[in-house]
């Protein structure tokens, strides 16, 4: 089952080239998804999609089950989002915007306090959000996504604003909701390693084409299988031969040697078979890619 | 229900904003002139109020400028103030995100524009009620409030204008629910009132809505017949509001761009 499923998700603005080009997302029940993309890649056109405040052009969208546009009142009960900038009545205080949305969702009042509680509001219940700082009203706009205890919250850049220490906060506190709640949490990003910690699944766009979507352990695996060994020995050219024997593929580049798609187990072996050969090593050291260049990589920055 | 609570938290988003200021100020303007103009003639007073239509005279020499002037401009202002609430705090896409359908979202708003109007009217009135009865307590000779108020004119004359205003309202706020830029409202406003005092003394005076509050006062206060007029200004009122907000409500419901 999936929170969010998108089919063939197409969309153009007037008379321009398509910003978003068959999207297929998948977003599991239950899991953190983080949509990755730089800027203007198509992560908040597909959100925003998603929560059916774009008209849809082609494709179709699902989301939890039920059929965005014919169900889009029923679905949006269960669902929270924050999109792009925070939305806040700036002459009302964070109280009073919570009213606002209590009324609509007729959620019980004392949920106001508990999410101001949550986000760290509760000593600015009575201030206007006009006065805000961006880091507050980014905490407000979650506080308002929060509100109705929804099953899926949709986060649009939420991290936005926020000093380290909030982004902290923030992910400590997506993460309890996740793990004690279960809810389903999608969040979009343009730096992989703002959610690295946070995700448990990865969708990522550039140029409006999803170029890989999936758990972040797939990633990573596609890191360890991409990564190489760096090693420099006392004997470099008779390294080279020996690893070449023993059946690593191995090349010099700058002075050091480098091999590719070596295990933790290979590692080893690789070391040992050097040493028994009598060469001293003098630096054996994982490198290539890390995940924020695999991420570069796909999206071509 | 849902269009209930949609009402209600329309009523706490108004809260400290601007309309409420608009409201007091736009309906206590003509009746502080009114005021300042009776404290200037205290003495004429008296007489007034002994030939027994004090307040009917009162209300038809306010009623002039607040149909021709304060209404329709009145009313452009509180429809754009109402949408640009959304607009201005960039909350449409929080709305559109609601567990609301398009219909409770626009009628609620509509029925907050429907609510501040009435508001203004009571605003008026009240106002016109003090401007004319304030100035007697400072009168020597004048028995206070000694002329009967005369409800019922008083309820067909706010009756029938309130109904008048009501498709400036509905144009206002098709203007400002689809337009972003506040000045588009105002603007067209402001020139469909120009417009309106072009043409209000020709027979072609209501082809523009913003003209319907000053021909019923002409009308009222027996200056011309109506004889011009298609139809009664009530079924052309009630008519052109129905279009507007027919016209409106389809082009927010189909419009693509939520937020």
């Amino acid at each position: 089952m999936h929170a969010i499923e998108t089919q063939g998700l197409t969309h153009r603005f007037t008379g321009a080239e398509p910003v978003l080009r068959d999207i297929r997302l998948q977003v599991p029940v239950g899991s953190i998804y983080g949509f990755l993309g730089p800027n203007g890649a198509g992560k908040t056109t597909t959100l925003r999609l998603a929560l059916g405040l774009l008209g849809l052009q082609a494709g179709r969208i699902q989301i939890l089950g039920q059929a965005l546009e014919s169900r889009r009142t029923a679905i949006m009960r269960r669902v929270g989002s924050s999109i792009e900038s925070p939305s806040l009545y700036s002459h009302l205080s964070a109280t009073e915007n919570l009213k606002v949305w209590q009324t609509v969702f007729q959620c019980p009042v004392q949920r106001i306090p508990e999410v101001l509680h949550q986000v760290g509001l509760s000593s600015a219940g009575t201030k206007p959000a006009g006065q805000f700082s961006l880091g507050m009203k980014q905490r407000l706009s979650l506080a308002v996504a929060l509100l109705h205890e929804p099953e899926l919250l949709i986060l649009d850049e939420p991290t936005n604003g926020l000093d380290p220490h909030g982004i902290v906060e923030m992910r400590d506190l997506l993460t309890a909701l996740n793990r004690d709640q279960g809810t389903t949490i999608v969040v979009s990003s343009h730096l992989l390693s703002e959610v690295e910690r946070l995700v448990t699944h990865v969708g990522i766009i550039n140029r409006g084409e999803l170029l890989f979507q999936g758990p972040l352990l797939s990633l990573i695996e596609r890191r360890l299988a991409s990564a190489a060994l760096v090693l420099h020995s006392s004997d470099n050219a008779r390294a080279l031969v020996l690893l070449g024997e023993a059946g690593f593929k191995a090349r010099m580049e700058g002075g050091k040697i480098f091999v590719n798609g070596v295990s933790p187990a290979g590692a080893a072996s690789l070391n040992r078979t050097l040493v028994l050969s009598g060469l001293d090593i003098y630096e054996l050291t994982t490198g290539g890619q890390g995940l924020e260049n695999i991420f570069f990589e796909m999206t071509g920055d | 229900m849902a269009f209930l609570n949609a009402l209600l938290s329309e009523r706490i988003k108004l809260r400290r904003s601007l309309l409420g200021w608009l409201i007091l100020c736009g309906g206590l303007f003509v009746p502080t002139i009114m005021f300042a103009v009776r404290m200037r003639r205290l003495q004429q007073l008296s007489v007034l109020h002994q030939a027994g239509v004090y307040w009917q005279r009162h209300w038809m020499e306010s009623w002039e400028s607040i149909s021709i002037m304060i209404l329709p401009l009145m009313v452009a202002l509180i429809a754009t103030l109402i949408l640009q609430v959304e607009y201005k705090n960039n909350t449409w896409k929080q709305v559109h995100t609601s567990p609301q359908s398009w219909g409770t979202i626009f009628s609620a708003k509509l029925a907050m524009a429907f609510w501040a109007l009435l508001q203004l009217f009571l605003v008026l009135n009240a106002g016109l009620y003090l401007a004319g009865a304030l100035p007697s307590l400072f009168a020597r000779g004048t028995g206070p409030l000694s002329s009967p108020i005369p409800f019922a004119f008083l309820v067909k004359l706010n009756t029938s204008c309130f109904v008048d205003c009501l498709p400036i309202l509905a144009l206002e706020f098709l203007l400002a629910l689809r337009f972003r830029n506040f000045l588009v409202p105002v603007g067209v406003g402001a020139g469909g009132w120009i417009l309106s005092l072009v043409l209000i003394n020709t027979p072609y005076n209501f082809v523009v809505p913003y003209n319907y509050t000053g021909i019923d006062y002409l009308i009222t206060a027996g200056h011309r017949t109506g004889s011009n007029l298609p139809a009664s200004l009530l079924v052309l009122s009630l008519g052109t509001f129905t279009v507007f907000t027919a016209v409106s409500y389809i082009l927010y419901a189909r419009h693509k761009d939520k937020g």
